[in-house]
């Protein structure tokens, strides 16, 4: 199957270890936790800790004026997606974007419904933030400031949207469509979402922010590849356990790929709820379950955490050897009841 | 995963469901359509005193439960019932029961621009008058915006789906229909349950008006004295399978999808641009093999605003030569319903080559010669058409084009 399966040939991440590819890396290695106090100043909100991007100024790290209005969802995939776009080989009309969210910028929306509530006439918004209420507004950014004209995709899947996006991109490229795609999701930090979460279905962990981006191809792309994709499920859990599902998910998974479990290397879980950890103690031992450490140094950062177990599977394998040319499993999910899982096979040689 | 395939399944529809506010149900759509009914009125989804205007197009005489039977439709935010109720007619309409359906492997994909917009203006107004503390959690679980297709899997029982929405705003329903054409196409699915849903909200009316792109009184295309859009909801789902699986099934095939098109300005987060647009109706018209001067007829984003209008209208003639086929705004009549028009103005694309007429554009008085377009002003005509193109234009220059043709033509 040589050349079928698309690859993944570079990666960028922005996160609470700091900025780009190599602070994730490091990070990652590392096991050091990230969660901070919150500034009461700056952040209005029910809990005091979060895991948030240090020494984020958009302008300073993207260079230029007039970011400053941007949400900060937009102002994360501009850092994160300006560290990984090659002028030639991710712009232009043949190159996409396809960008994984929960809602985009909620803060942005509330704030505007502030404005709707509080000022002398209900329609006056903030002007400069009118872009941000929209949820297609960070990925469209990115296509402007980098000049990447082809499919441009904002795709809301929850915690799992990475995943959902990663196949969403594989059938464009599948389609014709383009000929590279940035696939990734980005989540932000804000007093909407830590709201949100207090009152809805949380994790228990602090809140994080940051995003992960990955540049896939086609099999036969001459750039060297990270990992193939070499497949993608997901499933919706109709009778609220998560269990049957994910179990279903990784093994229909496996076996549309013909990799046995036992091959698999590493599984990385990006909520390691009990369901989930049971599902996968069905199928996989406990080596194979704790070779990649899950997301929980950096919080929960929502739509942005699948992408994040991803970009944790390429950072670990590469000091490894061991790893080379094995089958990786990363499984997602969301409380509102769906689960997810990529296999990637690890690039070189076994 | 999937290798690139050469070899395409041709790709059908068999079903429709549509909540609008000209009509709920296909039929009661197809009536509003031909008719030219409006569906503008006063607003009553929210308090519009001291707004510069106070109409839109709202749903009205919608009743969830005669659609939703397996989610308790209190659950669930506005978009979502809109969207579950769709989909459950559509599903109905091709003939399949949601039990089959469970059984084989599926995408279900919504556009959306705002989710549930209208649980996130409530859950911010408490936030204003209570604090946040105050935040009602059933409203909070209804935030997310993946709800919108997850809701409509959960009704109709289908675990082995591909459940997400997509939110590029105003286009964000021809980008559904157009990725589970792929799907199809590829083989990837068996079928597909795409469209898309959107409610009215005080958010999304107060931003519009605040780019000052809302009209007064009523919303006319590509005349010479358009004043902007009013604001919509509603939603549209459509099944899609392949040629084969749809005449295996006996199913009754409304349309074939021919190809569709996407592609992004990369300029300005507001303003279209006319070479983009061009290009991504070039793109749809490619691959859906089919040549400019094939095209019977054009449903266009038709906005009713200044810009984009005159944009559309050149972007077209680029395409289409100085004489392009007619072209007609069903936003006249059921305003911008945001992530669910692309979708609402696919089933009426579908509806038109099944039915034989072509929606006018209402409201019309004098033609914009700037626009210089036959929009079919205020009365709907006969129409044999064969090939119908529907353009979805979006703010953050997304934009996406499908091109619809009837099943069986001959070229």
């Amino acid at each position: 199957m040589a050349g079928a399966a698309p690859v993944i040939t570079g990666w960028s991440a922005v996160s609470p270890f700091g900025h780009g590819r190599e602070a994730y890396a490091a990070g990652v290695r590392s096991g050091r936790p990230t969660a901070v106090p919150v500034d009461p100043e700056r952040w209005s909100v029910p809990e005091d800790r979060a895991c948030l991007v240090p020494d984020f100024d958009v302008e300073e790290l993207v260079g230029g004026k007039g970011l400053r209005h941007l949400d900060r969802a937009s102002a994360l995939a501009l850092v994160a997606v300006g560290g990984l776009v090659e002028q030639g080989v991710d712009t232009g009309e043949r190159a996409g974007v396809v960008l994984g969210t929960t809602s985009g910028s909620v803060q942005t929306e509330m704030d505007h419904m502030r404005d709707s509530l509080v000022k002398s006439r209900p329609h006056l918004l903030n002007t400069k933030t009118l872009a941000s209420g929209s949820m297609n507004c960070a990925a469209a950014q990115c296509a402007i400031r980098y000049g990447i004209t082809g499919p441009n995709t904002t795709l809301a899947g929850g915690r799992s949207a990475a995943v959902h996006a990663l196949r969403y991109s594989d059938r464009l490229l599948a389609a014709g469509r383009a000929d590279s795609v940035i696939v990734g999701a980005v989540e932000e930090y804000s007093s909407a979402r830590a709201w949100l979460a207090h009152h809805g279905r949380g994790s228990g962990s602090p809140l994080g922010e940051g995003g992960a981006f990955f540049r896939l191809e086609p099999g036969s792309t001459h750039r060297a590849a990270l990992a193939e994709v070499l497949g993608v499920e997901t499933r919706v859990c109709l009778d609220g356990s998560a269990r049957p599902a994910l179990h279903d998910c990784v093994r229909a998974l496996l076996d549309r790929a013909s990799v046995p479990a036992a091959d698999v290397w590493a599984v990385v879980s990006t909520t390691a709820s009990e369901p989930e950890r049971e599902a996968l103690a069905e199928l996989f031992d406990l080596r194979t379950l704790t070779r990649v450490p899950g997301g929980h140094q950096i919080g929960d950062t929502g739509a942005a955490s699948s992408a994040f177990a991803i970009a944790s599977v390429l950072s670990i394998a590469e000091r490894l050897p061991e790893a080379a040319g094995r089958p990786v499993v990363v499984v997602s999910g969301d409380p509102h009841g769906t689960v997810a899982a990529v296999l990637l096979r690890l690039a070189g040689e076994r | 995963m999937t290798a690139r395939v050469e070899e395409r399944r041709r790709v059908v529809v068999t079903g429709m469901g549509v909540v609008s506010s000209i009509g709920v149900g296909v039929d009661a759509f197809a009536d509003g359509l031909r008719s030219g009914r409006s569906g503008a009125g006063p607003i009553t989804a929210f308090d519009a005193s001291g707004f510069p205007s106070d109409v839109a197009c709202e749903v009205t005489g919608f009743d969830p439960d005669r659609w939703i039977r397996t989610v308790p439709a209190a659950n669930l935010g506005r978009a979502s019932r809109f969207a579950v109720a769709a989909a459950r007619m559509a599903v109905e309409d091709a003939g399949g029961d949601a039990c089959a359906l469970g059984e084989r492997r599926g995408l279900v994909v919504m556009g959306t621009t705002s989710g549930e917009s209208q649980d996130v203006d409530r859950l911010a107004e408490t936030a204003v008058v209570d604090g946040p503390e105050r935040m009602d959690p059933d409203l909070v679980d209804r935030v997310s915006a993946q709800n919108l297709a997850l809701s409509i899997a959960r009704e109709l029982r289908l675990s082995d789906v591909d459940a997400y929405v997509i939110g590029t705003a105003c286009s964000a329903g021809n980008y559904a229909i157009g990725d589970a054409v792929d799907a199809v196409r590829l083989g990837q699915v068996d079928f597909a349950l795409c469209g898309g849903s959107d409610a009215l909200s005080r958010r999304t009316f107060a931003t519009f008006h605040r780019l000052g792109l809302v009209a007064p009184d009523v919303c006319r295309p590509f005349d010479r004295d358009r004043r902007g859009i009013l604001t919509g909801e509603g939603s549209a789902v459509l099944v899609l399978e392949s040629l084969d699986s749809a005449l295996e099934r006996g199913a009754t095939i409304h349309a074939e999808v021919l190809g569709y098109g996407l592609n992004c300005d990369a300029r300005h987060p507001v303003s279209p641009s006319r070479s983009s647009v061009a290009r991504c109706v070039q793109l749809a018209l490619d691959d859906a093999g089919v040549k400019p001067d094939e095209v019977d007829l054009i449903s266009a984003h038709g906005t009713g605003t200044k810009l984009n209008d005159v944009t559309e209208c050149e972007a077209i003639r680029d395409v289409h030569g100085d004489e392009p086929p007619r072209t007609v705004s069903i936003k006249s009549m059921l305003g911008h319903t945001m992530g669910a028009a692309s979708a609402l103005a696919a089933v009426a694309s579908t509806l038109a080559i099944t039915r034989g007429f072509i929606p006018p554009t209402t409201n019309h008085r004098v033609t914009d010669p700037a626009c210089g377009v036959d929009c079919v002003p205020n009365h709907a005509v006969d129409a044999d058409l064969r090939v119908v193109q529907n353009n979805g234009l979006a703010f953050g220059g997304d934009n996406a084009v499908l091109v619809l043709g009837k099943h069986g033509r001959t070229v």
